[in-house]
């Protein structure tokens, strides 16, 4: 059983997240993939306690010291997100986005055995819904303290009814986006045009 | 020498699913040590569900199907893989989680379905993930590549009652405001020529003009009725008297019988036409092109426009075309 208030810790990995794109094919996210990137990171922060040094640990470890230098540099990439409190205009350049998402993927491997239980059918139902219990109130403090609670999208995502399904959505993809191959399927994702 | 490589969604705890791969290196090839060329079998163990093993063509149907099953579902379009008669087809249940259905290249084996929860199904693509990407083995196992699905595949994620809210916001509109245009009271079409002659008969009161003097006795004789038909109301001003538009109208079918319809075409020329109030010519002057020895021929009269024509007639800039037509348009000087 994995206890949500202490992560379990993993290895760091040895070397980037196999990515199969060439640097020069690195390409800005559209507006709505820059939101969802930045949600998954808050959500791997509400999985993980001190999510935020170890994100900035992570860059280092995947060799992106000299794109997120300090956790300043890293919140300024991550204020590219219309949906924050404080939020910048323009977009990130390619290589800061492909980095976030190779950090993103490095993280969500890491808290893979805490996004499993929370997407597992197998687990006792109330031990289950004790984790999202615990998981929602720390991602609703975080969207609290960082977004903008009067966009709709972010109120619609602290509800604790009508935002369920799309809380369990950003969980389902942390968990297909983990792992060696995940870059290349988050990516694509995050390009999907606007329907 | 035979080579068993083994994968699990993690580096650490139980394991509720586990990824064996056998086979040999490819000699043939200069392949030694740890790598692997030739794939012999392969078998998942998952915990709950029954063990899996097949040829390296079934592991490849495997990943062909279940990579871009993941990759839809990341883009939040559950979308079935698989066809019928593929070794391996997997799709969303109604209730959540996912049907896989294997197909035993076996004759008369019925097909194994498996059914997962979302875990099992992240489970499942990590060990698959890290099998296609492992550098031991060294022969190809495609899937296809990861894109950016197009827009007519993403309209599934948004609710049909907010995909048509805009159209039918749209249509709506469009319907109020072609309601609302025929509230509107339309303006008949005698209001605007009328009004204009009322003006422009005001307008000699403040400042008479040099060009329409009184009417005398001199005027033509009104044509006969099968001539000219009396003017309707919405031709004629309060007066009696025809609007420009209809003493044009009535010009031309004035002149168009007297216009030559055989031999050699006139030439073209211009003249300057004193119109009477009842659509004939009662004096033509030549302006360009002639010097008015085509007079008869074009069946005008013979007297010129005076310099100070009579009020009730109309000067009008004739113009015969080189086909032998009249382009008629009120004088507006020279």
């Amino acid at each position: 059983m994995v206890n949500l208030s202490s992560p379990v810790l993993a290895e760091p990995p040895a070397r980037a997240p196999a990515s199969g794109l060439p640097e020069a094919q690195w390409q800005s996210l559209p507006r709505q993939g820059l939101e969802r990137l930045d949600l998954l990171l808050l959500c791997v922060e509400a999985l993980d306690l001190n999510g935020g040094e170890t994100l900035l640990w992570m860059a280092h470890q995947l060799g992106f010291s000299s794109l997120f230098p300090n956790r300043v540099a890293l919140w300024k990439l991550r204020s590219h997100n219309p949906l924050r409190r404080a939020c910048r205009r323009g977009a990130p350049e390619g290589a800061e986005t492909e980095a976030l998402i190779q950090m993103l993927c490095a993280m969500a491997d890491r808290v893979y055995p805490m996004v499993r239980t929370l997407l597992s059918s197998r687990e006792p139902a109330e031990l289950n819904r004790q984790h999202w219990q615990l998981f929602e109130g720390r991602l609703r403090d975080l969207l609290k303290e960082r977004m903008n609670t009067r966009r709709s999208s972010v109120l619609n995502l602290m509800d604790p009814k009508a935002g369920a399904a799309q809380r369990r959505s950003l969980i389902q993809s942390l968990a297909l986006a983990a792992g060696p191959g995940g870059v290349d399927r988050l990516r694509a994702s995050l390009m999907d045009p606007n329907p | 020498m035979k080579q068993t490589l083994t994968y699990q969604p993690h580096s650490f705890g139980a394991h509720a699913c586990r990824l064996w791969v056998e086979g040999f290196p490819d000699v043939s090839s200069g392949q030694g040590g740890e790598a692997l060329g030739i794939i012999t079998g392969w078998c998942l163990d998952w915990v709950g569900h029954p063990q899996l093993e097949g040829r390296r063509e079934h592991l490849q149907a495997l990943m062909a199907t279940v990579i871009p099953y993941a990759r839809h579902l990341l883009s939040g379009v559950p979308r079935a893989m698989g066809a019928e008669n593929d070794p391996v087809s997997i799709g969303p249940l109604p209730a959540g989680g996912h049907q896989m259905q294997l197909r035993s290249s076996q004759p008369d084996t019925p097909p194994l379905e498996v059914t997962l929860d979302d875990a099992e199904l992240a489970d499942l693509v990590r060990v698959l993930d890290q099998c296609r990407l492992d550098p031991r083995i060294q022969l190809p196992l495609p899937v296809p590549e990861s894109l950016p699905l197009p827009a007519r595949e993403l309209r599934d994620r948004i609710p049909l009652r907010r995909r048509l809210s805009g159209p039918v916001g749209g249509l709506a509109a469009l319907a109020l405001a072609t309601g609302a245009s025929t509230l509107l009271p339309t303006p008949r079409p005698s209001e605007g020529p009328a009004a204009t002659q009322k003006t422009s008969q005001k307008a000699p009161e403040t400042s008479p003009p040099a060009k329409l003097p009184a009417p005398s006795s001199t005027l033509p004789k009104p044509p006969s009725k099968l001539q000219a038909p009396a003017p309707s109301p919405a031709a004629a001003t309060p007066t009696g008297e025809l609007l420009p538009e209809e003493r044009l109208k009535r010009l031309r079918t004035w002149l168009t019988p007297r216009t030559p319809v055989t031999g050699a075409g006139p030439a073209p020329q211009t003249w300057k036409l004193a119109v009477s109030p009842e659509g004939e010519v009662v004096a033509a002057s030549p302006v360009e092109g002639s010097n008015g020895d085509q007079r008869s021929t074009l069946g005008l009269p013979n007297g010129d426009v005076p310099s100070t024509p009579k009020e009730a007639v109309l000067l009008v800039r004739g113009v015969v075309t080189p086909g032998g037509y009249w382009e008629l348009a009120p004088w507006d000087g020279w």
